[in-house]
């Protein structure tokens, strides 16, 4: 996976992070270091369900996520979106 | 966090971004992208995310990844090496930022790896295997009597074609009493009393144990519970998670020192009643484990239900089929009562080395308001065995481990590229 993410961060400006709520944070971190070092200014968003606000601000400011991922066909009501 | 955003060396804030999703797959060998970028362009995106594009497995999702270090053949002259794949694919992100004004971004793929990823065969333990992860035995033995079961619908007189709830309930029945009458999942939950009392017994008699360890209590005015709840504080061992069948044990130089304290040194004549007293506290002592059991079974039946009745009455998926099933591959018709939670590596001359129950490994899914912190395939959760996984059948579940972070053990090797399966999504 340190490879996979390495090559990815050479040609590609930004990550989506698939299941970000289902990978370890400490797993997050260092994969992200690894394309930090490849990529300093990656662009990170990430599809993160964790069901709270709380819990995704863990995630956000741990891993510095830029932006978060939403499904706005998943919602209960035009005011919600999936969490 | 505001990223530092640039195209071409010209600051883009956040708020600039205007994306476009493209599903790799779906749009051609890398020849025929230049006339999408202008089209992309032209409409004022300025980045482009595209679902992964590396080499994927056999279900054709792009999220189920057969090779991290390739990307797909389909979006390449045929031959072309991986290496060539690479400079090809960097050439192409150069040129949509220079000529299009068009920034790249892709998803990465991080906790799961496609079911039939060839390199799983050599690498094993990167995945929740019965022998690195021996909690899941009992959910791999529940998954595979199920898929047996579903198999043998036929042969047993259940319905193979699901049309209402009783069609349905027919079948829980048939599952409590073929599968779950047959597999008797207590046994790992419990102490083994017999071979327990047997042996503890035998330890009274032979020794060594310590004759004080239970001085300071007076057992002869305790109650059964008190006296189990004591013993279990001080003997039992290895009941922190599920393991194989009678994993949890006593100590037995404890249980010698309990009899001692009872009935003083072993003697023919009071052989027996001691071991009645064992007998009789080991089953107080599994009282609770039973009811762990109990409501676990409750869990299985009632997951199973649930997931049955959804993907056969409320989807309509048609018949239940003998042959495992792929999630993404419902259409072709193949699939088994209900989906297995795990990949069976292939036996053969790779794969031997491996320790025991290394070809048994869980698939990756999801669970309904999990709390992200904790590991759904660790040992402290039951989520498998309980069958509260909703399962990605195409994607084996990657093992990191807690942290802090040891070194990844995967993805050294290069690989040519295979054939690729069946369609859809």
């Amino acid at each position: 996976m340190t490879e996979y993410t390495r090559l990815m961060a050479g040609h590609f400006h930004g990550f989506r992070i698939d299941n970000c709520h289902s990978t370890p944070l400490h797993v997050g971190s260092y994969l992200l270091d690894v394309a930090r070092e490849v990529r300093s200014d990656v662009y990170i968003c990430a599809e993160l369900f964790t069901g709270s606000e709380d819990m995704d601000v863990i995630f956000v400011s741990h891993l510095g996520i830029s932006s978060l991922i939403r499904e706005a066909m998943q919602a209960w009501g035009p005011q919600e979106l999936s969490r | 966090m505001e990223p530092a955003l640039q195209i071409n060396g010209k600051d883009l804030p956040l708020d600039g971004l205007a994306i476009q999703s493209v599903v790799g797959k779906w749009i051609g060998p890398l020849t025929r992208w230049p006339e999408f970028l202008k089209v992309f362009a032209n409409k004022g995106y300025n980045m482009i995310h595209f679902t992964p594009l590396n080499h994927r497995g056999d279900s054709n999702s792009p999220y189920s990844i057969y090779n991290q270090l390739a990307f797909a053949p389909d979006l390449f002259e045929p031959g072309t090496t991986i290496e060539d794949q690479h400079v090809q694919m960097s050439e192409m992100t150069t040129k949509m930022e220079k000529e299009y004004g068009l920034l790249s971004l892709t998803d990465v793929v991080w906790n799961h790896t496609a079911e039939n990823s060839d390199w799983l065969q050599d690498h094993p333990e990167a995945a929740y295997n019965l022998h690195n992860s021996p909690h899941l035995i009992a959910a791999y033995q529940l998954d595979t009597a199920l898929l047996d079961f579903s198999s043998n619908l036929r042969h047993l007189g259940y319905p193979t074609t699901l049309n209402s709830v009783d069609d349905l309930l027919k079948i829980m029945e048939g599952i409590k009493t073929h599968v779950l009458g047959g597999l008797r999942l207590w046994e790992f939950y419990i102490l083994d009393v017999i071979t327990l009392a047997s042996n503890a017994l035998n330890h009274w008699k032979t020794g060594p144990y310590n004759e004080r360890d239970f001085a300071k209590y007076d057992l002869s005015t305790m109650s059964l519970q008190e006296k189990a709840k004591l013993l279990s504080s001080l003997a039992l061992r290895d009941a922190d998670y599920l393991g194989d069948r009678y994993k949890k044990t006593l100590n037995l130089g404890y249980c010698a020192s309990y009899l001692f304290r009872l009935f003083g040194k072993y003697k023919e004549t009071n052989a027996i009643d001691a071991q009645k007293e064992l007998t009789k506290v080991m089953n107080e002592i599994n009282l609770p484990f039973y009811k762990e059991f109990d409501s676990d079974r409750e869990a299985i039946l009632e997951n199973t239900f649930n997931r049955v009745k959804y993907v056969r009455l409320e989807l309509k998926k048609g018949e239940i089929n003998e042959r495992y099933y792929n999630h993404f591959c419902f259409a072709n018709g193949s699939s088994p009562l209900i989906e297995t939670l795990f990949t069976r590596l292939p036996h053969n001359e790779r794969t031997l080395r491996h320790p025991k129950g290394s070809l048994a490994v869980a698939n990756n899914g999801w669970i309904w308001a999990n709390n992200p912190l904790e590991d759904f395939a660790g040992p402290q959760s039951r989520a498998y065995l309980r069958r509260e996984v909703i399962v990605w059948g195409d994607c084996v579940k990657l093992r990191y481990g807690r942290g802090p972070v040891r070194p990844i053990i995967i993805l050294t090797y290069s690989h040519r590229t295979t054939t690729l399966g069946c369609g859809s999504i």
